[in-house]
């Protein structure tokens, strides 16, 4: 849908024209969910750079400093901040997915599946910190 | 309309569109008096009775019930019988029809790719070996099995879900949010038996993998519906479905 398609209706009734307004290419800047939705999504760029960083880094290892290069601290806080932010809006989306009826009268509250997600995140990050000081 | 306080008056930025003399849509501005309680629609009316009898929407019931007058309120799908003046001040108020489906005339917008979907997904009951005769009873549910899917069911086909659904503006092919919905609502009834054959339909490419769940549907559903998780979860099901087929016998159609 490029341009306005001005054609006859779909369905079986006849008619003169219909017009379909094209989606602009600039339609994810038009509302704030929209954008917050591709924020999401573009998320996955700096975590692959950060990805593609750590890789070569491996690679050239014993030989160190590409991590701590300036352009590895830039890229490694941009992947922080994004994976904080993706991080936030899965918890908060899969509350919205699972339903958990612990029995035929009780299912959990999203909120509470929500607090659940954030409570296993921090307590997960907090392990995963212990390990790595 | 002698109730409803002070008279006001607003602007209303009126989209039109005569496919007998215009190649697309142009604004037409209406200053518009009203009262507190007046909402768009109240508004379109007015023009219709005392401006412009010309101006064409759909609408019927006033109370949010028939999804009838779903229109695009400054860039926002709503149902403009349940969308107040009032909270556009000083306005003006843009009204478009609703995005994504073609426009007809004025705010009239063509439904019917909807509701070839809808017969796709089969939003009945199903039963395997065809409905018992009425002699027989009708099939019992407890309130308890209701409440497994009674949000879906609320559904009032108003479409404001496919109008703020991206990806449907994107890919008309996808079937879209308030069709999945119900077809997980038949999936959640326990007198159904139909999910294997819905599962054909929501399964397949243009079905729920095409949702990146932006989320918008659930938003912007009068009804609280929340075509969103109905989709994530018939997701869930599908890859259940598919991983059971491998250690199930017969592929676990029962």
């Amino acid at each position: 849908m490029s341009a306005p398609a001005i054609g006859a209706g779909s369905g079986s009734r006849a008619r003169t024209k219909t017009y379909r307004k094209p989606v602009p290419a600039n339609w994810w800047l038009q509302r704030w969910p929209y954008l917050r939705f591709m924020l999401r999504e573009a998320t996955s760029i700096p975590i692959a750079a950060f990805l593609v960083l750590l890789l070569l880094q491996v690679a050239r290892l014993p030989g160190a400093g590409l991590l701590r290069s300036p352009l590895g601290i830039a890229v490694s806080v941009l992947a922080l901040v994004a994976g904080i932010f993706h991080s936030i809006t899965w918890h908060i989306l899969s509350a919205q997915i699972f339903v958990f009826r612990l029995s035929e009268d009780y299912e959990v509250p999203r909120p509470v599946l929500m607090a659940v997600n954030f409570g296993a995140w921090l307590v997960v990050s907090a392990i995963v910190w212990g390990l790595a000081w | 309309m002698a109730l409803g306080g002070e008279l006001r008056k607003i602007t209303m930025r009126v989209s039109r569109y005569r496919p007998e003399r215009e190649e697309g849509p142009t604004f037409q501005e209406y200053e518009v008096p009203f009262r507190d309680d007046w909402v768009v629609l109240d508004g379109l009316n007015w023009i219709k009775d005392n401006v412009d009898g010309g101006v064409t929407f759909r609408w019927s019931c006033r109370m949010g019930v028939c999804g009838s007058c779903g229109m695009t309120v400054n860039g926002v799908p709503r149902l403009t019988c349940a969308t107040f003046l009032r909270d556009y001040m000083p306005g003006p108020v843009v009204v478009e029809p609703m995005a994504n489906f073609p426009v007809i005339r004025d705010l009239v917008v063509d439904v019917d790719d909807f509701m070839e979907k809808l017969k796709r997904v089969q939003p009945w009951i199903v039963r395997k070996e065809g409905e018992k005769p009425v002699s027989e009873g009708e099939y019992r549910q407890s309130p308890k099995q209701l409440e497994h899917f009674k949000q879906f069911s609320a559904c009032i086909n108003c479409l404001l879900c496919y109008a703020a659904c991206p990806v449907y503006g994107l890919d008309p092919e996808f079937i879209g949010p308030a069709a999945i919905a119900l077809a997980h609502r038949y999936n959640m009834d326990s007198r159904d038996e139909g999910r294997a054959a819905r599962l054909k339909t929501i399964g397949s490419n243009a079905g729920v993998w095409k949702c990146t769940f932006v989320g918008e549907c659930s938003e912007v559903c009068p009804k609280h519906v929340d075509p969103a998780a109905a989709i994530q979860r018939s997701k869930v099901a599908a890859v259940n479905d598919w991983a059971l087929s491998f250690i199930l016998p017969r592929g676990g159609e029962t």
